[in-house]
C-alpha cells in the first residue's frame, strides 16, 4: 500500500556479508559498497565506560594488531555467521546509511542477506534480527551458492546441473543447482581465514616467528599457491622471533606456503568430491560437461583451479570477478524479486 | 631459512628460477617449455580462438594434450579454436574456458577476453561509489554511541508536520465558519416559514417570568445587518414571532427555537407579535422590552416606537 513512499524513502539492498568482506548491492545502481567486515570500537574509561564506534571496513582494517588497550578491533563474523550480534548490527547500520544519500529520516530498506547453507536455524535468525536491527524493514534470506550461481552467469533456472564453489573467507560452499533450486548444497567452515592461519601456524612451527593476521592475509593473496607450478615466488615478512622475542626479517617461498594451505585446501577438495559423490548421475553429467564454477576470494588463489581439475578431473573455470559474484548474484535477486519466490531461503 | 637481519624492502615478491631446484616437480609439466617471453606478441585483429591455436601450435602442444590438463573434451577445445562460442554452454563457460586456456598457454588473459566482448559479453560487475562514501568513516567520537539513539531527525520531522497540518486545519475551520455563519443567518431571515398563527395560544400557563438579562447569549450574530437601533429578539425556548413595520409589511416571521439571537432591521413603529412572551426577550437600541404589560395567555401583542 505505501511502497511507492518506501521506494521514495530508502533503496532496496542486497547485503552479501561475508565473513571477510561486506558488499552492498542497490538496486538499480548495482555494487555500492566493497568493504571489509572490521569495526573498531573505543572503550572510554571510567565506571560508565561508553562504547563508540571509531571506524568501520577499510579504516578499520588497518587497525587490526595495532590498536591501542582503549580501541578493540572486532571481526564480528566467524565462520560465516555472526559471533557478535551488537556489532555486527551496528556495522551493517553505518553501511547502510553510507550508500544511502543523507536524508531526513534514517532508511529502511526491503533487504535480500545472505546466509551460508550450512548454517543452522539460529544463525540465521540472528542475520535476520541484525539486518532488522540495522533498519531494514523486511528482510530475506538467500543461501549463498545459490547467489553465488547467479551472479556468476549461469543457467540456474534450466534443466541442467550447475556446480559451483564459493570459497569466501569463513565458508566454503558447494551447491548443485538445477531448475531454480538446489539439488545439493554443503558448507564446509574453512576459507581465506583458515588459510591465514595456517600460514600463521606453519611459519610458527618452522620459523619460530610470530605474524599477524594482515601479514599472512599478504602471504597469500601476494605468493599463496594451491598447486606446484614452475615459477617460484619469494616473499620477505618480517615477524617476531619467539625465542628472541625481536622483530626479525626472513623470507619465504612459494612452495612453503602451498605446504602451509594443503590442510585446508584438502578439506576444500574433499568437499568438493562429497557433492560430487551425492550429485545424481544425470547432473552429474551435465557438470562433467561443462565443469565447476569457482567464486568468492578463494577462487583468486593461483592454481586453486588446477588444484581442483586435477583432483576431480573435471573442467574447473574461475567466474568474472569473483569477489563480487554473490553479492551481484543477490542483486540479480533484488531486481527480480518480486517474480522470483522459491530461490529464498527459510529460516 | 632462519631469520636473517637484511635490509630489504618490507615486502618483495622475487620470481627467480634459481630457487627452482628445491622445489617439488609439478605435476603436469606444460608451463616450463618455453619462458613467456620468447611467445610472439599475437597480432590484435586475430579472434581469440586463433590466437588461442597459435599459442598452442607454438607451444608444440596438440588439443588432446590441452584436454588432459583442463579437462575440456578436445570437440570442446575446437569448437573455442574455431571461435564458435554457440555450441558451447554460456557465456560464463566460455570466458571461464577461455581464462584457463589462457593461463595455461602463458598469455595475457585481459585483451583476450576484451577480443571476446563483443561475442560473450561479460556482466557488469563495476563498483560505483555513493555520494557521501566515507561519511561513516569519519573518527568523530561524538554520535555514534553503541547505545540505541533517539531518532531526533524524526521527532522533529513529526512535530513540524503536525503544526502544518493543525494551523491549516485552523485556517479552513475559521474562514469556512465565518462563511457558513453568513449563509445561514441570511437565509434565516430571507425565507419566513409559513406557519398557523394561533397554534401557541393553546399554551396554559400564564405566568410568564421576566427576562433574565444576565442568561448567556449565544454566540451567533448577524453580520449583514447595519447596526442602526437594532431590535433585538432573543429566544430562552422555542417560540413564534411576527414582525412588521411602519408600512405594516411584515419583515420578520417564524418559529425559532431556543438559543436564537435575531436583530430585526426595519422602519419604527413595529407591529409585534409573540406566541410565547415568557420565552423571548427582546431589546431595542439599549432599552430592554418589557413583554409583561402586554401579554394575555403567554401570548404578547404590542407595538412599539
Amino acid at each position: 500500500m505505501f511502497g511507492f513512499l518506501r521506494s521514495y524513502f530508502s533503496n532496496d539492498l542486497a547485503i552479501d556479508l561475508g565473513t571477510a568482506n561486506t558488499l552492498i548491492y542497490m538496486r538499480g545502481k548495482g555494487v555500492v559498497l566493497d568493504e571489509p567486515s572490521v569495526v573498531a570500537i573505543r572503550v572510554e574509561g571510567g565506571p560508565n565506560a561508553k562504547k563508540t564506534i571509531q571506524a568501520v571496513g577499510k579504516e578499520a582494517k588497518t587497525m587490526i594488531g595495532r590498536n591501542p588497550k582503549e580501541i578493540s578491533v572486532i571481526r564480528p563474523l566467524k565462520d560465516g555467521v555472526i559471533a557478535d550480534f551488537t556489532v555486527t548490527e551496528q556495522m551493517l547500520k553505518q553501511f547502510i546509511k553510507r550508500v544511502h544519500e543523507s536524508r531526513l529520516f534514517s532508511p529502511s530498506p526491503r533487504i535480500i542477506i545472505c546466509v551460508p547453507s550450512g548454517s543452522t536455524q539460529v544463525e540465521r535468525r540472528a542475520i535476520r534480527e541484525s539486518a532488522l536491527g540495522a533498519g531494514a524493514s523486511q528482510v530475506y534470506l538467500i543461501e549463498e551458492p545459490m547467489a553465488a550461481a547467479i551472479g556468476a552467469g549461469m543457467p540456474v533456472s534450466d534443466a541442467t546441473g550447475s556446480m559451483v564453489v564459493d570459497i569466501g573467507g569463513g565458508t566454503t560452499e558447494v551447491g548443485v543447482i538445477s531448475l531454480g533450486g538446489m539439488v545439493y548444497a554443503n558448507s564446509v567452515r574453512v576459507g581465506g581465514d583458515k588459510f591465514d592461519e595456517s600460514i600463521i601456524s606453519y611459519i610458527s612451527r618452522n620459523y619460530g616467528m610470530q605474524i599477524g593476521d594482515n601479514t599472512a592475509e599478504n602471504i597469500k593473496k601476494k605468493i599463496g599457491s594451491a598447486f606446484p607450478g614452475t615459477e617460484v615466488k619469494e616473499m620477505e615478512v618480517s615477524g617476531i622471533n619467539r625465542a628472541e622475542g625481536i622483530p626479525r626479517k626472513f623470507t619465504i617461498s612459494s612452495n612453503e606456503v602451498l605446504e602451509a594451505l594443503s590442510e585446508p585446501l584438502n578439506q576444500v577438495v574433499k568437499a568438493v568430491k562429497d557433492a560430487l559423490e551425492k550429485t545424481p548421475p544425470e547432473l552429474g553429467a551435465d557438470i562433467a560437461e561443462r565443469g565447476m564454477v569457482l567464486t568468492g576470494g578463494g577462487a583468486l588463489l593461483t592454481d586453486l583451479d588446477r588444484l581442483l581439475c586435477e583432483e576431480t578431473g573435471l573442467p574447473v573455470i574461475v567466474a568474472d570477478d569473483p569477489l563480487t559474484c554473490v553479492a551481484r548474484g543477490s542483486g540479480i535477486a533484488l531486481e527480480k524479486m518480486d517474480k522470483l519466490g522459491s530461490i529464498f531461503a527459510n529460516e | 631459512m632462519n631469520a636473517s637481519s637484511q635490509a630489504k624492502p618490507f615486502v618483495s615478491i622475487n620470481s627467480s628460477e634459481g630457487a627452482s631446484s628445491s622445489i617439488p616437480a609439478p605435476m603436469v609439466d606444460i608451463g616450463g617449455v618455453m619462458p613467456l617471453e620468447s611467445l610472439a606478441p599475437v597480432p590484435a585483429s586475430e579472434t581469440p580462438g586463433v590466437q588461442l591455436q597459435r599459442a598452442r601450435e607454438a607451444r608444440g602442444m596438440s588439443v588432446s594434450d590441452v584436454a588432459d590438463v583442463l579437462r575440456f573434451s578436445p570437440k570442446q577445445i575446437e569448437l573455442l579454436e574455431s571461435d564458435r562460442y554457440d555450441d558451447l554452454p554460456g557465456a560464463t563457460f566460455v570466458r571461464g574456458f577461455v581464462r584457463s586456456y589462457a593461463k595455461l598457454l602463458k598469455l595475457d588473459v585481459i585483451p583476450l577476453l576484451a577480443a571476446l566482448a563483443p561475442a560473450v559479453p561479460p556482466t557488469p560487475i563495476e563498483v560505483i561509489p555513493p555520494a557521501n562514501m566515507g561519511e561513516a568513516a569519519h573518527s568523530g567520537l561524538v554520535d555514534r554511541s553503541l547505545a540505541k539513539r533517539i531518532p531526533w531527525g524524526t521527532i522533529v520531522a513529526a512535530v513540524v508536520i503536525m503544526l502544518a497540518i493543525g494551523l491549516v486545519l485552523y485556517v479552513v475551520q475559521t474562514a469556512g465558519l465565518v462563511n457558513m455563519l453568513g449563509a445561514v443567518s441570511s437565509a434565516k431571515v430571507d425565507t419566513p416559514p409559513v406557519l398557523p398563527a394561533a397554534t401557541e395560544s393553546a399554551t396554559p400557563k400564564s405566568s410568564a417570568p421576566s427576562a433574565t438579562p444576565e442568561a448567556a447569549a449565544p454566540a451567533t450574530t448577524s453580520v449583514d445587518m447595519p447596526p442602526t437601533t437594532p431590535l433585538v429578539a432573543e429566544f430562552d425556548e422555542r417560540s413564534w414571532i411576527e414582525v412588521r413595520d411602519a408600512a405594516q409589511k411584515v419583515i420578520f416571521v417564524g418559529e425559532y427555537p431556543k438559543g436564537t439571537r435575531q436583530m430585526i432591521d426595519g422602519q419604527p413603529p413595529f407591529q409585534i407579535w409573540i406566541g410565547k412572551a415568557s420565552a423571548v426577550r427582546l431589546t431595542y437600541g439599549e432599552r430592554k422590552v418589557d413583554l409583561k404589560p402586554h401579554t394575555r395567555e403567554d401570548v404578547a401583542r404590542f407595538s412599539l416606537e
